[in-house]
């Protein structure tokens, strides 16, 4: 065997890619999600009604500051998320070492919106940062499948680089199925390089802290993974209404987004969707009497740089459209990554297909191309499903999630160790299909009145979960064939 | 409309590429003069979809929406090679 | 297939897993002392994410030099070469 730098590459580009591509196959499916986050936890609580936002009213301000200083006696630090675009609601937030929970208000009156409690669109986004692992040792692992895949990206480009311009809108999916998933994995590989790129790269660098530190004594303090339970001293603040248009006038172009307590102040932060760059730029008022203290919004070209590294990769500031554009190129560069799992595993089979780790790998591609999706539609179903006054219903979302995922991972792997792989991948598509293809019935059986209020939220949802059924049927109807 | 412009000067400067190369396309030969105007114009419309993306959305959105144009125009030119190829080997097949 | 062959494949493949590990380590390694060359001070925080932005960038590129590059196992010796140098700065600037 004659050793070329093509060859070698192309194992490193198989290997790494097959072993790092089933965890990138995950973040960048849920991460493609996770760019509607807000509104997935928006169609979660049809409770909420409200379809435009609202500015907060004072009463409503002082109800949010009255609700942060009981749950900061009960040892919970909570804060104040302001109404926007994307969330009409005035939000009383924690961290509960997952994602962000807490109690909706009406922006205008300060009630309490009885929404229900749910794991929301905040699970996807956990998943993509933390695989649902402890905050560091999550983001640590999703960093080292980023570098894997930038190492992936650019032996690949290596490979290919004497038909990466020619063919480069190559597709040919009349010759023998091997070329085709090689072709459709290449144009979509070559097509998406720039966002995968990009994704990588400022994935990686947003959180080069815990991969790439800088010398000692600079460790970022890390997130807890639980809120402190001490009790704390109740804190009264003064009226919100005025030093938010105080914020609003020493912010100038950038509406505040969320306001923090702080034993010796309030901060009342720029929200994130104000421009490309995440700036985090913040007013700040002293306790108890809420003068302002000076604004310093001035930041240094590598800290300009780096905030737009942040915004990019979050995607904040995106209007609808291009948070569309994010998401489907997310749903594209997770396509290159499933076909680059099928690949490897279709090339082997002729030599390797006997034995059991191939077919382990068979399984555990049925697992994350198939059951992943599955699971999240099973999570959608569950969120209509549970009941809405259950005590801890977000953890019995979350529960559905992963029980259905592992399910689906146990089957595959049942099925593809006995040589049957083919069979889980019909019943998971036939599964998938069902799901997504009659989550809009029950949607409208549910909440009829939340799709009246909100129809395009509701059609976005059920319209893509219904497109995933449709494309699951195609894809089995096409696997039958011989 | 920004966008949908972009997209459309991405195809055509994608179908121009695929002209340049008649053979892995399955594409009729061109004469030289159309080839090298179809070489003028690849390059020519990524440039000016550029130029309109950054005018029309300011430098970062323009960027971001000029390479999703790149990438969802190339899915639409490919698309459409795989169209032609399936219509023109139907055609065949009749005849 | 041959014994002899098998054994040739398998000896290849296990070379080629050696010298992919040795490239992410070195090359990990490398990247982190890149970090520290260019931000010496702790509280140096844009020196800091300049050092990040560049050893992100670097990190893919010096693994696949490391392992691609075999013959005489130079991507390797390159890649060492730098970390040398680095390991080197960062000695003289402590």
């Amino acid at each position: 065997m004659r050793e070329t730098l093509r060859t070698r590459l192309g194992w490193l580009h198989g290997w790494l890619g097959y072993v790092a591509g089933l965890v990138l196959t995950c973040i960048f499916a849920t991460g493609s999600v996770a760019v509607f986050n807000m509104e997935l936890t928006r169609w979660m609580q049809p409770e909420v009604l409200r379809a435009m936002p609202a500015p907060p009213t004072a009463t409503a301000l002082d109800a949010a500051a009255r609700m942060v200083a009981l749950e900061k006696a009960q040892g919970v630090l909570a804060f104040v998320a302001l109404p926007g675009c994307r969330s009409p609601t005035l939000d009383v937030l924690h961290y509960n070492g997952h994602e962000f929970v807490g109690a909706r208000l009406d922006p205008t009156t300060g009630a309490l919106i009885p929404a229900r409690a749910t794991a929301g669109g905040g699970l996807f986004y956990n998943l993509h940062h933390t695989l649902y692992l402890n905050a560091q040792m999550g983001t640590v692992i999703v960093s080292i499948a980023g570098i894997a895949l930038l190492v992936a990206i650019v032996s690949g480009v290596v490979i290919h680089i004497h038909a990466l311009v020619p063919d480069i809108v190559m597709l040919r999916l009349s010759v023998a199925r091997l070329r085709a998933w090689l072709d459709a994995h290449l144009l979509a590989g070559v097509l998406f390089l720039p966002f995968m790129v990009m994704m990588a790269y400022t994935g990686v660098l947003v959180k080069a802290d815990m991969t790439l530190p800088g010398p000692p004594f600079h460790s970022m303090p890390l997130r807890t993974s639980s809120p402190p339970r001490a009790p704390m001293q109740a804190l009264t603040y003064p009226p919100l209404a005025p030093l938010l248009a105080q914020a609003r006038a020493s912010l100038p172009g950038q509406e505040p987004g969320f306001i923090l307590f702080a034993p010796n102040g309030v901060h009342i932060f720029a929200g994130d969707a104000s421009s490309a760059f995440l700036t985090r730029d913040h007013a700040d008022f002293r306790m108890p009497d809420g003068r302002a203290l000076p604004v310093n919004t001035a930041a240094s070209p590598v800290a300009r740089t780096m905030q737009l590294m942040r915004g990019l990769h979050y995607a904040r500031f995106a209007p609808p459209g291009l948070r569309w554009l994010y998401f489907l190129s997310g749903l594209c560069a997770t396509t290159v990554m499933a076909s680059g799992l099928v690949l490897f595993v279709m090339k082997r089979r002729r030599h390797a297909g006997h034995r059991q780790a191939h077919r382990l790998a068979d399984g555990l591609n049925i697992a994350v191309i198939v059951g992943l999706p599955v699971a999240m539609l099973a999570l959608l179903w569950g969120n209509r499903l549970v009941p809405v006054r259950l005590n801890g219903r977000e953890s019995w979302e979350t529960g559905i999630f992963f029980t259905v995922w592992g399910l689906c991972a146990l089957h595959a792997l049942f099925h593809a160790l006995r040589g049957q792989a083919s069979w889980a991948w019909r019943a998971q598509l036939g599964l998938a299909g069902l799901l997504g293809g009659s989550l809009t019935i029950l949607d409208l059986l549910c909440c009829p009145a939340a799709f009246q209020a909100l129809p395009g939220l509701h059609m976005a949802v059920d319209g893509m979960a219904l497109l995933a059924g449709v494309t699951a049927i195609y894809a089995r109807g096409r696997l039958e064939r011989p | 409309m920004t966008v949908v412009s972009l997209l459309v000067l991405w195809v055509i400067a994608f179908m121009c590429h695929a002209a340049l190369w008649p053979a892995r396309y399955g594409l009729p030969v061109l004469p030289s003069a159309a080839q090298s105007m179809m070489g003028v114009t690849r390059f020519i419309l990524p440039v000016l979809a550029l130029g309109l993306a950054v005018e029309g959305q300011g430098s970062v959105m323009g960027v971001l929406l000029w390479f999703a144009a790149l990438s969802f125009g190339g899915l639409m030119a490919a698309s459409l090679l795989v169209l032609r190829g399936t219509i023109m080997r139907e055609i065949r097949g009749e005849n | 297939m041959t014994t002899d062959r098998i054994e040739r494949v398998a000896r290849l493949n296990r070379n080629r897993l050696v010298c992919a590990v040795a490239a992410c380590l070195m090359a990990y390694v490398i990247a982190r002392l890149l970090v520290r060359d260019i931000a010496p001070m702790p509280d140096a925080t844009d020196l800091i994410h300049i050092g990040q932005m560049i050893a992100v960038f670097c990190l893919p590129v010096m693994i696949v030099v490391a392992f691609g590059v075999w013959r005489r196992h130079a991507g390797l010796i390159g890649v060492g070469t730098c970390g040398c140098i680095a390991a080197g700065i960062w000695v003289l600037v402590a």
